[in-house]
Parts: structure tokens; sequence; C-alpha cells
């Protein structure tokens, strides 16, 4: 940004700043952020929205510029680290570009990072990184062989590392999400043996040993998280049924009388609730998207860019949006040349509903 | 084809772009993508074209034609698909940068990319430059290489 473009902008800034102290409006906040964009002011951008978000919460367009903003300076801190760990390789600049990479989801960058850091270095706080990048990847696509990765680099770890905590507690995390209260039990152990009497473990340990004789290998727990896509603690929730005051019905119904709604659905399993068509045509509906679902997961697997969350589809029939979670999927068929925010907004508000159960509605 | 998808490389949280035709042959394709099992523009344009296609089914029960335009957003990134009869462009896109922000930039690409099939298809349809007429009596008009006639010398016929 030139100084000629800084003198001249300063004026529109003073501007925007005095119509928004006038009326604090969202159009008035998004002027200003805006003008502070143009200069290329990331921070003042993030300032303006982060103070209109709290006094227009959800704000999509606000949201969106901060998003924006966060997502160009993270941009700019990754590109000056990798150029200072070019000119000058240290632990310091390794751990800070891993965990930057960590933060915004590169979890595979992160994970060749601290692999790097660790063939420099030696330093076993790398492998805690890689193993922490590796947790987060198995905890987003549930593969057998990622969490056997897991549990194998953490184990290693913990002999590099033998009076840390950190891989511990990270093991019996992991151990405890799997439903492996076998292994937990032995971890338990391991760091009651760098924390003798420590009441908290000591009850945990207690708990883990009542449940070690019925529990499943861990290599079993391994198969059955891969095979469900729940680790053990969600299935235990989704299994303990209605728990829930909310239900789908009322909400499909609500999506589905919106004028432009040609359908809205719910699926979970191989139960569908539809609002909307009816009869065979209802039923080739939530077929389809069942099925839309299913290849679109297959897909983005071997992409590698983990579970789907949300599938838009727009063509000559107008669009869909569809919300695929762990525990259902809801769609929207919407006469539109695209499905609106507000839609959107409230498809992904039912899936969200339904984590805690569909609560009494059954499917039809 | 670099200046069809390069600009759309420098929008922010653009990851990769590539270029294929509708059946997934990789025409050209800019910038890496991370996790995937199959690395590569190439093989990612057969995994799309793949997807599309087996969607296609799926979508005939309710009657439906090819969508024109898929968005598949996930935890690790986001897959844009914009189809055209010809072709596929196809973008991968960082987690947290949302697919409706790329729409107007894979437009304008799309724009690039017909402006540079146009372009060739016409140069291929133009006749070819005549070659000097030795043999042709008379004076006449070389043309310099700004446009502008100049005189030629008479050549011996």
């Amino acid at each position: 940004m030139s100084l000629f473009q800084r003198w001249t902008a300063g004026p529109r800034i003073k501007d925007a700043r005095k119509r928004l102290a006038d009326e604090p409006s969202a159009k008035n906040y998004l002027a200003l952020a805006l003008e502070h964009a143009r200069l290329g002011d990331m921070d003042d951008v993030r300032k303006v929205c982060d103070e209109a978000l709290t006094l227009h919460p959800g704000h999509a367009e606000l949201q969106r510029l901060f998003d924006r903003a966060r997502a160009v300076q993270l941009e700019a801190r990754t590109r000056k680290l990798t150029k200072e760990l070019k000119d000058s390789p240290r632990p310091a600049v390794y751990r800070d570009l891993a965990q930057l990479y960590f933060d915004i989801g590169r979890l595979e960058r992160a994970d060749e990072i601290a692999a790097e850091w660790f063939n420099a270095t030696q330093d076993p706080a790398a492998q805690l990184m890689r193993a922490r990048a590796r947790i987060q990847r198995f905890t987003q696509d549930k593969r057998r062989e990622d969490g056997r990765a897991c549990i194998e680099m953490l184990e290693g770890v913990e002999r590099s590392m033998p009076r840390d905590e950190r891989p511990l507690r990270m093991h019996l995390d992991l151990l405890c999400a799997l439903g492996a209260w076998r292994d937990a039990r032995r971890v338990v152990g391991q760091l009651l043996e760098l924390f003798p009497g420590d009441s908290a473990l000591e009850a945990r340990f207690r708990t883990y040993n009542g449940l070690a004789d019925r529990a499943p290998t861990l290599e079993a727990t391994l198969r059955e998280v891969e095979r469900t896509g729940h680790f053990a603690a969600q299935q235990n929730a989704v299994a303990s049924g209605p728990t829930s005051t909310r239900s789908i019905r009322p909400m499909l119904q609500e999506i589905a009388a919106t004028p432009t709604v040609e359908a809205a659905l719910y699926e979970r399993g191989a139960t569908a609730l539809v609002q909307g068509p009816k009869g065979a045509t209802a039923e080739r509906n939530a077929r389809a998207v069942r099925e839309i679902v299913q290849k679109s997961r297959t897909t983005a697997r071997r992409l590698g860019l983990g579970a789907p969350l949300e599938v838009e589809i727009e063509g000559q029939f107008a669009s869909v949006f569809i919300a695929p979670s762990e525990h259902g999927s809801a769609a929207v068929w919407c006469h539109q040349p695209t499905v609106p925010q507000a839609l959107r907004a409230r498809v992904l508000e039912l899936v969200g509903a339904s984590v805690d159960g569909p609560g009494e509605e059954q499917a039809s | 084809m670099n200046e069809v998808l390069e600009p759309l490389l420098r929008v922010p949280g653009v990851r990769l772009a590539v270029l294929s035709t509708s059946d997934g042959v990789p025409i050209a394709w800019r910038g890496e993508l991370e996790n995937a099992e199959e690395q590569g523009g190439d093989a990612l344009a057969g995994l799309v074209a793949g997807w599309i296609s087996s969607l296609g089914p799926s979508l005939g029960l309710v009657s439906w034609d090819l969508p024109q335009r898929m968005a598949l957003k996930c935890a690790r990134g986001t897959l844009v698909v914009r189809r055209v009869p010809t072709a596929i462009l196809l973008v991968v896109l960082e987690p947290g940068t949302s697919a409706d922000e790329t729409r107007v930039p894979i437009e304008a690409a799309l724009s690039r990319l017909q402006r540079v099939a146009r372009g060739s298809r016409a140069s291929a349809a133009a006749p070819a430059p005549l070659l000097p007429a030795r043999n042709v009596k008379g004076p006449r008009a070389a043309y310099a290489d700004n446009g502008t006639p100049s005189s030629s010398p008479e050549l011996p016929g």
C-alpha cells in the first residue's frame, strides 16, 4: 500500500468512523472494516469485526470478513515462518510453524514440519507434536490405520520422555475415547507412578479396573470406531435414546414451509423423515440423499479432506444443501439457484439438534 | 492454460486448481494437495470425475441432471467443482475458506477458458497466411509488422 493510497484513504476512514459513531449499525461497521481491508490493515479489520459481532452476533457478512482477515493474517504468518525456517532453521521456528499448521487444520503439513524438526534436532517435543497432529487426524477420519499409528507414536514418545505426563495424558484420552479400558488402566498405572497418591487418578484406576474385564481389545475398538464412525462415548450417547426435548419433525416442517423449498428431509441409518414430497417420491428423495452422502464420504476420504460437513449441489433442478453428520444427515431442496444462507443455517441447526437424539420422533 | 488457473491460485485460501476434461483427463493443474491418498492433480481429476459420474444414478432417482456446481466442505478443506459441457474446473480450498467466496473467481476462470478456447479455434479456422506471390505482376503493398502498408519493390515476374 503506497503512501499516497494511505493518504487518500485517511478521510474515507474518518468519514466511516463518524457514520459509525452516529449509528452503530452492521452496515456502518462493515463499511469501516472494508476501508481497513482496502488498506491491508487486517488487525484493524479484525478489531472492527470483533466489536461489531458482539453487537450484531451472527451477521453473516461481518463473520465472513472476520474469518477472511484471520485467514489472510495466518497465511502471512505461515509465509514468514516458512521463510525464517529456510534462512535459519531452529527449534522455536519449527515449533511455531508446526503449531500454526495444527491450528489452521493443516494436520499433514504440521506432521511433516514436526518430522523435519525431529530429524534436525532429535527433540522429543517434535514427536509429541506429531502425535497430536495424528490424533487430530484420527479423530476427524476415524480410520483404523491412523488410530494404530497414533498409539505407536505415543508409545514411542512415552519411551523417549519417561518423566513427562503429556504423552501419557494424550494416550489416556485417546484410549478412553476408544473404550479400550484395559489399556487405559495400564496408562493410568503409569501416571500413578509419576504422581503417587493422586486421588483423581486413583479413582480413574478403580473405574477402569471394573470395566477392564468386559472391555474389548484395542484392535477391536479401533475396528468398531472405523465401522460405526463414532467413538465409544458418542455411541453411548446415541444409544441412550430420547434425551432431547427438541424434536426433528417441527423443525423440518418449518423449513419445508419456506415458499422456495421443495423438500426437507432428515435421515438416520435406514430411516428418514421427509417433509414436502409424499409416498414414492419422498422415498426416492431420501434414497438419493443417502447415496450422495455415502459417495461424498468416500470421495472426501480418498482426497484426504476428512469427514464431510456440507454438500452443495446446484444444477438445472435448482439447488440442494446436505449437512451430513456422524449421527444423521439433513437436507433441503430449494427452487433457487443457490440455497440461501438462512436455510443452510437452519439445516445445520437441525443436524446440531439431532446430535442429542431425535427425541420421541419416529422416522417414517 | 496458465492464464486460466494462475489467477485462481492468487485467491486467498485456494490450495489447488485443476482443469480436466469431463471424463477426468487432466489438462492442467496448479498448486498442491496435502493428505490425499493419491497426490497430484491428475489423480484428483480422476477421483472427482468418478465422484460426479457416481452421483448420476443417485440424482437420476429424482430426475435431476448432473449438477453444474458442487461444493464438498470437509473437516480439512473444501472441494469446489464447476462443470461445463466439455470440462471440469475443480478447486481445493483451505479449511475455513467459504466455497461462496470462490464463486466469482471460478466463473472468471471459466470465462478465461472459453476465451482461450475461442482463440485457439479461431486461429485453427483462419486461412494459412499467403506466401509471397513472386509471380504476381504489378505493384502491391506489403504490410509491415505494425499493420501499415509500406511500399514494396517490384518483384521480378
